[in-house]
């Protein structure tokens, strides 16, 4: 009798999943961006050792992006986990990662709400990265999500448009 | 107001009471663990409280595997590897933390380190990634304010970064705490003031972070109901019974509240004047209070109004009016630190603990990179936390 119960496979949610890595290229490129041109992001991201690589994605095998600290800059890795990642910031599901990164939440609320888990250290590269990731999300939202997801608008030194400009077209 | 979504666990255990202790060999059984290590400090063993627990578990078929007592009052990622190193050695199957935050926290650094299979829990850092802990895990707690017992969070120094460093997740929660009057009736009554002022802390941050949500600020409320009616009782008269199973369960409660909704900018800061100095952490709580408190204040002044009623009594709450409850509160705070300062010492400014103007900048810098601050209701930097440590100096 037991055959008659079936085996059920959940939705594979495709769409979603291409849309998390779209925006995942997006925040990758746009860090890259904003750290080529805004001071702020420069001075948080100094303190990281050279080589240092972080990784967002979505746990356990969604899509994920990565960046390298390479001299004062970042340099965007692509769409990819890197495996040796010093720090790995990954959404429950992906419609956490929805959530952040269409920006009907921010940061500290998806922090709050345990949407994601940090591994890594905390002090010196998880806090910086947070706060490095307000600047991204100050730059890359329209101003009235970013002003409703954000505590406080940070301290910027460049323009939208330059790291728009340097998102789609590289640094 | 309702969170749109909160997470909320509690799985621990808890054993208030007389007798309390004696039950530590049944709830080890139940795990089918008969080899603890024991671990705890050098002065809980030369005050005898460790032994009333070896004592407690007499007459069972439970055998102390080691009593392991070199952890200092700011554990290190040296010792929690350490004393992996012992319980492997000794065959122990199951761990008992005695003491305060420190014995606590480095108890739960172990278990991770045993459940991870690993002799470095540098590899371990970080926001819900560990797995579900295997080693059975009792804490009896011989303060009452950290609420270590009931915390998923464990603060563990790293000496060579000269920091305090967060490892946080539900998965390190103990299986059973132990409130027993024995085990705080010998706190002197700074300790105790400085302890209980700790739980405050805790309970007030709990009720007012962005990771707030209604069970926690159930816990909290009821914390803080315990601490403004037993606390003074605990400070003047050590032997009160009844008010030290009050505050023992004030911490719990107040652990249970900040383990679900996290701490703010108080505890930042504080850790960061930990890290940075070793400036004691409750002396610390204690002074920052106030001062967090009203840095926050335009963001939470109506969660601040609430608490109120708990902090200072109906009486209180009833004759002020609705819009100056919130600077009632923080008055009364800076009241009940004063109180405590002139019946037993408790210090009210950082300049009393060791913390020096030229260290302001470092410990600044140490508070911004502490995880407390993704969840305070208001943003901080350097610059503004070098504001609070300047009135609070």
């Amino acid at each position: 009798m037991a055959s008659a119960y079936r085996e059920i496979r959940p939705p594979a949610k495709r769409f979603e999943r291409s849309c998390v890595s779209v925006l995942l290229w997006f925040v990758g490129r746009g860090f890259q961006a904003a750290a080529h041109v805004d001071k702020h992001v420069q001075d948080e991201v100094c303190g990281w050792k050279d080589g240092t690589i972080i990784a967002i994605g979505v746990a356990p095998c969604g899509p994920h992006m990565s960046v390298r600290k390479t001299g004062n800059r970042l340099r965007f890795l692509g769409n990819v986990k890197a495996p040796d990642a010093d720090a790995v910031i990954e959404f429950k599901s992906l419609d956490a990662a929805l959530l952040v990164l269409t920006g009907q939440i921010g940061i500290d609320r998806a922090y709050a709400e345990h949407r994601f888990s940090l591994k890594g250290d905390l002090f010196s590269i998880g806090m910086p990265l947070v706060r490095c990731l307000y600047i991204v999300e100050s730059y890359l939202f329209p101003k009235s999500i970013a002003k409703k997801i954000l505590k406080r608008w940070p301290k910027r030194s460049s323009s939208g448009f330059a790291v728009y400009f340097h998102t789609i077209f590289g640094v | 107001m309702i969170p749109s979504y909160y997470e909320f666990i509690n799985s621990v255990k808890i054993l208030s009471g007389k007798n309390a202790l004696e039950n530590i060999p049944a709830e080890l059984r139940g795990f089918e663990a008969r080899k603890p290590i024991l671990l705890t400090d050098k002065m809980l063993v030369k005050i005898g409280l460790a032994q009333q627990v070896v004592d407690a578990c007499g007459g069972s078929e439970i055998v102390i595997g080691a009593m392991y007592d070199d952890i200092p009052p700011d554990s290190s990622v040296e010792v929690v590897n350490d004393i992996v190193r012992v319980y492997r050695e000794k065959g122990c199957d199951s761990v008992i933390a005695v003491g305060g935050g420190s014995v606590i926290d480095t108890a739960k650094g172990v278990c991770i380190c045993l459940t991870e299979g690993t002799d470095d829990l540098l590899d371990h850092m970080g926001v819900d990634i560990l797995r579900r802990r295997k080693t059975p895990f009792v804490v009896v707690p011989t303060t009452a304010g950290t609420g270590s017992e009931v915390t998923g969070v464990a603060v563990i120094a790293n000496p060579a970064k000269n920091v305090k460093m967060e490892f946080v997740s539900a998965n390190i929660l103990p299986d059973v705490a132990v409130l027993d009057v024995r085990m705080t009736k010998s706190l002197p009554p700074r300790l105790t003031a400085s302890t209980g002022m700790d739980a405050l802390v805790h309970a007030i941050e709990a009720y007012t972070c962005l990771q707030r949500n209604p069970l926690s600020d159930a816990h909290a409320h009821a914390a803080i109901n315990l601490i403004r009616k037993y606390l003074p009782r605990a400070v003047r008269d050590g032997k009160d019974e009844e008010a030290r199973l009050a505050m023992a369960n004030a911490s719990l409660l107040a652990g249970v509240a900040f383990s679900n909704s996290m701490v703010g900018i108080v505890h930042a800061v504080g850790h960061a004047c930990g890290g940075v100095l070793r400036a004691p952490h409750g002396d610390c709580m204690a002074i920052l209070l106030p001062y967090g408190m009203e840095y926050n204040l335009s963001a939470v002044s109506e969660r601040y109004a609430e608490l109120l009623l708990p902090l200072a009594g109906p009486e209180v709450y009833a004759r002020t009016s609705a819009s100056q409850r919130a600077e009632k509160s923080i008055e009364t705070v800076r009241e009940m630190s004063a109180e405590y300062s002139r019946i037993c010492g408790l210090p009210t400014k950082l300049r009393e603990v060791g913390v020096k103007k030229e260290d302001f900048s470092a410990i600044a810098r140490a508070a911004v990179n502490d995880g407390a601050m993704i969840v305070n209701p208001v943003e901080a930097d350097e610059d503004d936390v070098l504001g609070i440590l300047e009135k609070a100096y």
